[in-house]
């Protein structure tokens, strides 16, 4: 006798079904009828498991034959019920043989294929660090090819790329003008206001000039004008050089003779190098407008005798210092650039994990560098 | 009549513009079931235009588009999704997700369907690329890592994965070597006969054309100027057709794949 233990009967009437029935020597016996491709039995796979390991185990005998349609994810299900072992008797039509062959093939690589176990803790913090210095050790090869190549230009001056140099001027300096003028001269009014506020409750209101004037000159004009670089322009280097990976420009570029570091690299530095202290020298300017208008509103201090009393107290040694420092920071930011752009694989991920990577590297460089020269000329212009 | 009932993509009177040029004037095709259809023509002459204004992706100026019994005009955002998973393509470069390996690539269908548990997914998936060719160990490598004849297999396996009743697929056997070109041919004969498709291809390939091909649609002029089985359109007298398949054969191209690729 026939029990029907499942029929999920689709809208066109073709139903998943399976029968299990007892044979003349007392075997099991179970029938499959129906579509059991992944149309049709997509909405209940669960439940057809469910049926098909009630109806019988992998020792009944298995009959394929009445079906009229299967793929691999109706196999599958078969495959689960059966634990993955093919039963001993299985009629199939000839073309269903191919799923349920490539399933077995699968199963006998199974244990080939298992996830890798993941490396220890102490592995992974020591795969971390030689990232790191792997890296570190990349950038310097990096700058030592630039200023090879460097030195190689100004043998011959007519290979100076000087087309590509002052495009990276204005990207990096001329287009940053904005940004830099507006993110300065908040931070100015910023800064005179809550130094300001405090300086008055103690009558020291005149040694705001001395405050903001060291703070801008030696500190915030350089950081800010850097960190701003390392976002736009820093950024925009290593998606641009990435993306010639992507492209094989690079490797156009190898074949054809002409040297990355020479045409890509050598340019951004020397752009930046000289970019970032003119955009250090505006950034300081427009932050020194921002806390003079502070001063006048918060403090009543006059525009001129506040422009006196920077000069007169602020040495120059101090600007230059920051002046000094955009150079620094700006060479930075366009190697760590140039060795993440470089590093970038052939896949959207890696240009999008590559640029991340380039302005974290970049301002965490930046930051480190700046501490250390704190430290390192703390006596100078103070 | 009978024609019309197992015609399962009907394009009549389609008008396509791109940026002011016509591409598309007063084109009329019919794509019956189970069929493969080869669509070739010259370059520029608006084949894979033609293609993606069947799948919906370049609205047509003028001209009624019914594919799968489905007006192209009126499918909604939700009908769409639906839809979708009856057609599959095959684009000529793969257009694999360069950021997914193998496995995750042909898994997108089924997980944005929602059709199949995460648990039972591992073996769908390489059940389905082992069809196409591609083993366990090729599924775990990123589409970068891949020769062409394997980016053609993995995006046939992602077409393939949700068992579409149709296949769309634009130039593939394009940039493959000869042995690879044979392979994938003989692949797709297989595949069609295993999933019962209806195939669309475009190709410029006369020996893919010969191998697979039951008709022949010839798009020159704007328009389709002639539909035929393989061995009767090279016998139109056309100036495009004569030109096209005289071309052919004097660059030696013909390598003589028999039909269905044997």
């Amino acid at each position: 006798m026939v029990r029907l233990m499942d029929a999920r009967m689709t809208a066109n009437g073709d139903g998943a079904l399976v029968a299990g029935d007892v044979d003349a020597e007392g075997g099991r016996r179970v029938t499959v009828y129906g579509r059991w491709d992944i149309r049709a039995i997509h909405e209940h796979p669960h439940e057809l498991l469910k049926s098909l390991r009630a109806v019988g185990t992998r020792a009944a005998h298995w009959d394929l034959t009445q079906i009229r349609d299967i793929d691999a994810a109706g196999a599958t299900l078969m495959w689960q019920a059966w634990e993955r072992r093919r039963p001993e008797q299985l009629d199939l039509r000839a073309e269903d043989t191919w799923v349920f062959d490539n399933l077995a093939q699968l199963s006998r690589a199974a244990g080939d294929s298992d996830t890798a176990a993941r490396a220890p803790l102490l592995a992974r913090f020591g795969e971390v660090g030689a990232a790191i210095l792997s890296s570190a050790a990349d950038i310097l090869m990096l700058l030592g090819s630039a200023a090879i190549d460097s030195v190689a230009m100004l043998r011959s001056l007519q290979d100076i790329p000087r087309r590509e140099i002052t495009a990276t001027i204005f990207r990096s300096g001329a287009q940053a003008l904005a940004i830099s003028g507006l993110v300065g001269f908040l931070i100015g009014i910023v800064l005179c206001y809550l130094s300001g506020q405090q300086l008055r409750d103690i009558g020291a209101e005149s040694y705001v000039v001395n405050l903001v004037g060291f703070a801008v000159f030696r500190e915030l004009g350089p950081m800010l004008a850097a960190i701003l670089n390392a976002g736009r322009s820093g950024s925009a280097i290593t998606a641009q050089i990435g993306v010639m990976r992507v492209t094989e420009e690079l490797d156009a570029m190898c074949v054809l003779g002409i040297s990355p570091v020479r045409r890509l690299v050598v340019p951004k530095l020397i752009g930046q190098v000289i970019a970032l202290p003119l955009v250090v020298v505006w950034t300081d300017l427009a932050a020194i407008v921002g806390a003079l208008l502070g001063a006048k509103l918060q403090l009543g201090v006059a525009p001129v005798d506040f422009v006196h009393g920077i000069v007169r107290v602020i040495p120059l040694s101090n600007v230059l210092f920051g002046i000094g420092k955009g150079a620094l920071f700006g060479a930075t930011v366009a190697l760590i650039s140039c060795h993440f752009g470089f590093r970038i694989r052939p896949d959207s991920e890696s240009l999008a994990t590559g640029t991340t990577e380039s302005v974290v590297t970049s301002l965490t460089a930046v930051l480190i560098i700046d501490a250390a020269l704190a430290i390192a000329f703390s006596h100078v212009g103070m | 009549m009978g024609t019309v009932a197992t015609s399962v993509i009907s394009v009549a009177g389609l008008q396509t513009h791109f940026d002011g040029v016509e591409i598309h004037h007063d084109l009329n095709l019919e794509v019956r079931r189970d069929e493969t259809l080869a669509l070739i023509g010259g370059s520029g002459s608006g084949k894979s235009t033609l293609l993606k204004v069947m799948l919906g992706l370049v609205a047509p100026s003028r001209g009624m588009i019914r594919v799968l019994d489905s007006d192209m005009s009126q499918l909604s955002t939700v009908k769409r999704k639906q839809w979708a998973t009856r057609c599959g393509v095959v684009f000529q470069g793969g257009a694999l997700f360069s950021a997914l390996n193998v496995f995750d690539n042909v898994a997108v269908p089924v997980r944005e369907a929602r059709w199949w548990p995460e648990e039972f997914l591992n073996e769908l998936v390489l059940v389905t690329l082992r069809a196409t060719g591609i083993t366990p160990e090729d599924a775990r490598k990123l589409p970068a890592q891949l020769s062409g004849g394997m980016i053609k297999r993995v995006a046939l396996a992602r077409a393939l994965v949700l068992k579409p009743e149709l296949l769309f697929m634009d130039e593939p056997t394009a940039g493959l070597d000869p042995e690879q070109c044979h392979a994938v041919v003989r692949l797709i004969a297989r595949l069609k006969e295993v999933f019962k498709l209806t195939v669309v291809m475009i190709t410029h390939d006369v020996d893919t054309m010969n191998a697979l091909a039951d008709r022949v649609a010839v798009l020159a002029e704007q328009h389709i100027i002639a539909t035929a089985p393989p061995a009767e359109v090279v016998r139109i007298p056309h100036p495009f057709i004569e030109h096209f398949f005289n071309g052919a054969a004097a660059r030696g191209a013909s390598r003589g794949y028999s039909q269905h690729g044997e």
